[in-house]
């Protein structure tokens, strides 16, 4: 891929609903509002839009039935990105080349999500409820203990503890730090604080991990909208502007493989979205990990090069994270403590701090931000660098 | 002693083979008609050469410890009561992985490499399910 790809290509709107145990409405009216809230914030109008990328939500699926709810007529571009947790990456991947190609010129990529539907139901079981299955393989897999995803996701932390000879606690630093940016975050659905006692008495799921290991369950939509840096200039919010941006897919999918467990996609996507952006690592302000569970964020930090490999539970325990360490991760509570719509959430947080938007936990310097989506039990990756304003 | 809880799964066109196997003890696993490897019995073509030409073969039964979680479940007798129940990934002697429920293991003194054995259980409404059990010393 050339490495000046995504030039000229900026975020310049975002929306959220109300998130977290939102009962009675459907994915794609959760989405519908996103993208009206989003368009309205970049100053454009629904009329402007002529790309919309969906991903699924969980539960009722948002759908390609959202244009039709839109009203949105004769678009160039539109289709459901199906990649779980990096979907939210590769619309802005594809947004970034259909602008660049000159198919479409305002693209909107949103989520709706409504995995919750029984008030009475714990929000775990709901997640479970919305994917599992009994029949044929995959209801061998859920049968084996293959699904939920906090399984996989744990079978494969527990590897890399074998490996590299670490304590489960390790993870602990990372649920506790990341609270700690979501009390300073309004709409993040966890609003007590919780300390490394909390999390040492808090219930196991499936050791390795306990509940706080686990990101929130989110009822809700988000959206943000892509234009080309150039138009952004005319539009009401500070452009954030894509700088570089690399998909790999390891593509475990739970299958024999040595790098189970030990290595993610972002070994190989975040030098290539740094290369791209021109940026090194040292030159980051802030990180923004996909953390559906607190393991993929020690691996993440480990592919990236902020510790090194076997290192990274080091890392996370040596005080450097939370709002008063000297390595800000997560800003906006992650997808532990805020909010889940898969990889929006990182997206989301680093557009926010690139703008200087982000209110009480703004960090002082937040120029150049990257970010990552992992999808499936690490089988997918996408890694971005955003710039601030400044850069556009 | 805690019954562990299995999920019901019911067979289709794709797992009928697999689960005639196991209502016989048996555990299918592909056998490649080009490469002459054995791959797992979920796959739709060799992960070795990419031959779509698989042939069902029985394991032996043998394997060894890859990774294990272990999950927190309530009682299906008690259900104020929690039980621990470790699943595995165990690396089959003829090569593929297979994820299963691991019985009759204490959950505190797993370690990788250790010996596994396929075992069955039945479970009511559903298929004949394969889990693992622990297999003797570990061969260090």
């Amino acid at each position: 891929m050339a490495s000046d790809f995504p030039r000229g290509v900026s975020i310049v709107g975002l929306g959220l609903t109300d998130v977290g145990k939102v009962y009675g409405r459907t994915p794609n009216d959760f989405a519908a509002e996103a993208v009206r809230l989003a368009v309205a914030e970049a100053g454009l109008t629904l009329s402007d839009v002529d790309g919309l990328l969906i991903t699924d939500g969980l539960g009722d699926q948002a759908s390609i039935f959202l244009q039709r709810d839109l009203n949105l007529r004769d678009i160039p571009l539109m289709m459901n990105v199906g990649t779980w947790g990096t979907a939210p990456g590769v619309m802005l991947e594809t947004a970034a080349m259909a602008i660049s190609t000159g198919q479409a010129s305002t693209v909107v990529c949103v989520m709706g999500s409504a995995p919750m539907r029984d008030p009475n139901l714990p929000a775990g079981a709901s997640f479970a409820n919305a994917t599992n299955s009994k029949t044929g393989w995959s209801g061998m897999k859920d049968a084996n203990g293959g699904s939920p995803g906090i399984n996989l996701m744990a079978m494969m932390a527990r590897r890399h503890m074998n490996q590299y000879g670490w304590e489960r606690d390790a993870l602990g630093h990372i649920a506790v730090s990341t609270r700690e940016w979501a009390l300073k975050n309004p709409v993040a659905q966890m609003k007590k604080s919780m300390t490394m006692d909390d999390y040492l008495a808090s219930r196991w799921v499936a050791e390795p991990f306990r509940v706080p290991d686990c990101c929130v369950v989110t009822n809700g939509g988000v959206a943000f909208v892509v234009t080309s840096t150039e138009r952004a200039k005319d539009l009401a919010q500070p452009p954030v502007p894509l700088l570089g941006i690399s998909s790999v897919n390891p593509g475990f999918f739970e299958r024999r493989h040595e790098d189970y467990g030990l290595v993610s996609g972002a070994a190989v996507a975040g030098p290539q979205a740094l290369k791209m952006a021109g940026v090194s690592l040292e030159e980051i302000d802030a990180v923004q990990i996909y953390d559906c569970f607190t393991f993929a964020v020690l691996i993440t930090l480990e592919d990236l090069g902020f510790a090194k490999k076997g290192e990274g539970a080091d890392f996370v325990s040596s005080g450097v994270l939370g709002p008063n360490g000297t390595f800000p991760l997560n800003t906006g509570g992650g997808l532990l403590s805020a909010w889940y719509f898969t990889g929006f959430g990182p997206i989301y947080e680093a557009v926010t701090q690139a703008r200087g938007t982000a209110g009480e936990r703004q960090l002082a310097k937040s120029d150049l931000i990257l970010a990552t989506n992992n999808g499936g039990s690490l089988d997918q990756h996408t890694s971005m660098v955003f710039g601030s304003s400044a850069a556009a | 002693m805690s019954s562990f809880i299995y999920g019901e799964v019911v067979r289709d066109a794709t797992t009928a083979f697999f689960f005639d196997g196991t209502a016989r003890d048996e555990f299918a696993i592909f056998l490649c008609d080009d490469c002459g490897q054995h791959s797992g019995p979920q796959e739709i073509q060799c992960p070795h050469c990419g031959s779509p030409s698989l042939t069902p073969a029985a394991a032996s039964g043998d394997a060894t410890l890859v990774s294990w979680i272990v999950l927190h479940e309530r009682d299906r007798d008690d259900p104020a009561a929690v039980f621990r129940k470790p699943v595995a990934v165990g690396q089959l002697s003829e090569g593929p992985w297979w994820w299963a429920t691991l019985v009759g293991a204490d959950p505190d003194a797993l370690r990788e490499g250790d010996p596994l054995r396929i075992d069955y259980v039945d479970v009511a409404h559903g298929e004949r399910l394969p889990v693992f059990r622990p297999a003797g010393p570990r061969v260090t």
